[in-house]
């Protein structure tokens, strides 16, 4: 029989008391955040080691090109030569994913704990994932978190939290016909510089033609008006749809207007292409000076409830990411130091081929000038100063949304129906 | 008696022969060419499909120059003159294999047959009987060749050898709507559009299958268009199709 004496007693008592004390105040202590409800641990203040050798992942999406995306290629890996210039210790693993399949290797690979350091996305903002995800802000200074546009800053702050850096974005916007629309009366200038209405189209529409033909695809004229009309109320659904039949107008029945959107606009015959990106204006501003159409397409904003300047957004940003093998928050902070020089490096050759905008206002007025054109400023400017509004993605849309809404537009079915497509549409998280 | 004897002896042979025959030479099958010509081919009923590509090995015709070459691991192993198709029945520009390889019946004539998936028309290289038309344009779509050469080429090509046929594809009307399973000359010519604007559709074999489809999405979420697969007018337009 083993006697243990009172003093002994004590003592360990004393010892587990003074244990779960210490770890306690440690634990409770730990650097985190509140985000969104929830606390994230993540050592904030952690630094950079120079003595410590960091490897970090980097995903970026290869663009297609004549020479098989070696052009990106090109210019990615020499972004990564420079930053592993300046940061001799860390060591930078560069993977292209395809546009494509992309989103979908990236999901597989946060979920399986396997994402990249870095990871730069094309065309969307991603759900912050609090599992493996670290807001990218809290390792910037603030004067580094106020290089990007306030109104991109926004879309992607959370609880004051910069969640991802901003990259490059892209609106949607209308294309019009300057001719027609200056016989009906629309100033362009002025719809350019201070936004118009959705009475402005009403009564344009000729017996048989629709005022304008939408791109109904999954980021195209409804997931944009969708972006501005967010709330699942029945006045917004009525709305939206009294907009798309309003766009619609005295459309031929069966006529697939979307499939022959651009003839149907360079032909000159219909007013407006509605929900595009730039770099459709690009091509039919183009094709239309090829043509000698004899008329000018023009940039337009989206039209809103009262003349304002509105503007659906898409974005490219760059999130931080904790993965299995991550050996500590110095590694994030080297992670966040990689994903700054990224959305920030002064060579935007690639932007002005996608015809993407450059999130640091320095970058994109650089991009403007270079292009030398008007349309481009137009743009630039309309970041500046219009109300942006970030196009969601909505799972499903091609097979769910895309056909019923192609029926309405060729005139198959009804108001009726097109308010139910919206309301199943709103109700996808 | 005797002369109807023969006579049944004669037809009797002949039916024990046609019993007696290989497999192999039963089942062979006439084909005519797109040059006029006749011959037969080893395998037919194959799944143009289900021929695996060989690996490594290619044949290129340079319709410029008027040569084919074989290239085995990317080295010129031979490279023989030839002659292509005349302006007004060109020979097919694209990315074929070869599905069946042949001969004449009792070897003379165009002595051997290699013939391609094109499509639209039956077309291969084979050999010739007038060989001075060799290096011109004089066939009707065919590659013409000396027929020693096509009988040395016969020796080194299997079936699958990839066959490119160099040149500008011929300009033909555009369909307005291309879907999966669509095959023909305007088919390979949103091929080679697509390869140019940077989508790789693939193969170029006038064939529109999973992987133009692919390369058609891409280019659709490139421009934000609808991912439909399906090229229609706007994709053409994007193109430079139209």
């Amino acid at each position: 029989m083993i006697i243990i004496s009172r003093k002994l007693v004590y003592a360990i008592v004393t010892v587990i008391f003074f244990g779960i004390g210490f770890f306690s105040v440690r634990y409770l202590s730990r650097p985190r955040i509140r985000l969104g409800g929830r606390y994230l641990t993540v050592n904030y203040r952690a630094k950079i080691n120079p003595k410590k050798n960091y490897h970090l992942r980097l995903w970026d999406y290869g663009w297609p090109g004549p020479d098989e995306g070696a052009w990106y290629r090109n210019f990615m890996e020499a972004a990564v030569r420079d930053f592993e210039k300046e940061n001799s210790n860390i060591r930078v693993e560069l993977s292209l994913l395809d546009f494509s399949e992309g989103p979908a290797i990236f999901a597989e690979a946060l979920a399986a704990g396997r994402a990249p350091d870095v990871y730069c996305t094309a065309y969307e903002i991603p759900e912050f994932n609090y599992e493996w995800q670290i807001p990218a802000g809290i390792f910037l200074k603030p004067e580094e978190s106020a290089v990007y546009y306030p109104r991109l800053r926004k879309l992607v702050t959370l609880d004051n939290y910069l969640l991802m850096l901003p990259r490059w974005s892209v609106s949607g916007i209308w294309v019009g016909n300057r001719s027609l629309m200056e016989k009906e009366g629309l100033s362009v200038e002025q719809i350019q510089k201070v936004g118009w209405s959705w009475r402005d189209l009403s009564g344009i529409g000729k017996p048989t033609k629709p005022v304008c033909i939408g791109n109904l695809s999954a980021k195209g004229l409804l997931p944009q008006l969708l972006s501005i009309y967010p709330e699942k109320s029945e006045s917004n659904i009525r709305h939206l749809g009294e907009i798309l039949n309003l766009i619609k107008g005295p459309a031929s029945r069966g006529y697939d207007y979307e499939g022959n959107m651009f003839q149907l606009f360079l032909s000159g015959r219909v007013m407006f292409i509605g929900g595009v990106r730039p770099k459709i204006y690009e091509f039919l501003n183009e094709k239309a000076g090829r043509m000698k159409t004899g008329w000018e397409p023009v940039i337009l904003p989206i039209p809103a409830d009262v003349p304002r300047l509105v503007l659906p957004v898409e974005n490219s940003v760059i999130g931080v990411y904790r993965h299995q093998k991550t050996g500590g928050d110095d590694q994030v902070a080297a992670a966040v130091k990689l994903a700054y020089f990224i959305s920030t490096y002064q060579q935007i050759d690639p932007w002005r081929r996608l015809n993407v905008i450059p999130a640091v206002p320095d970058l994109a007025r650089k991009w403007a000038a270079d292009f030398g054109a008007d349309p481009a400023l137009r743009l630039v400017e309309w970041f500046n100063e219009a109300e942006l509004h970030n196009i969601k993605v909505f799972p499903g849309y091609q097979t769910a949304v895309y056909p019923g809404l192609k029926n309405f537009y060729s005139g198959k079915s009804d108001l009726d129906e097109m308010e139910r497509i919206i309301q199943e549409l709103l109700a996808i998280k | 008696m005797k002369r109807r004897l023969l006579q049944g002896s004669a037809l009797a042979a002949v039916f024990c022969l046609l019993l007696l025959t290989p497999e192999a030479i039963r089942c062979q099958q006439r084909i005519n060419c797109e040059d006029g010509d006749e011959f037969r081919i080893d395998n037919p009923g194959v799944v143009e499909s289900a021929i695996p590509l060989v690996p490594n090995e290619k044949i290129v015709i340079d319709t410029a120059r008027y040569r084919l070459t074989f290239y085995r691991n990317d080295q010129a192993v031979k490279s023989y003159p030839v002659a292509i198709g005349a302006p007004k029945t060109p020979s097919p520009v694209g990315e074929w294999k070869v599905i069946h390889k042949g001969g004449s019946w009792g070897g003379g004539f165009g002595s051997r047959w290699l013939g391609i998936n094109v499509p639209w028309g039956i077309y291969g290289i084979h050999g010739t009987n007038k060989p001075g038309s060799i290096g011109s344009p004089s066939s009707h779509g065919c590659i013409r060749m000396f027929n020693q050469h096509v009988i040395e080429l016969y020796k080194m090509v299997k079936v699958g050898t990839p066959v490119y046929i160099l040149g500008n594809p011929q300009p033909v009307p555009l369909r307005n709507e291309f879907r999966l399973k669509a095959t023909g000359k305007d088919v390979l010519i949103l091929q080679f559009a697509l390869r140019k604007a940077g989508f790789n559709p693939g193969r170029a074999d006038a064939r529109y299958g999973t992987s133009t489809e692919t390369a058609v999405k891409r280019l659709q979420a490139f421009y934000g268009l609808a991912v439909t697969g399906i090229a229609t007018i706007n994709e053409q337009y994007l193109l430079g199709l139209r």
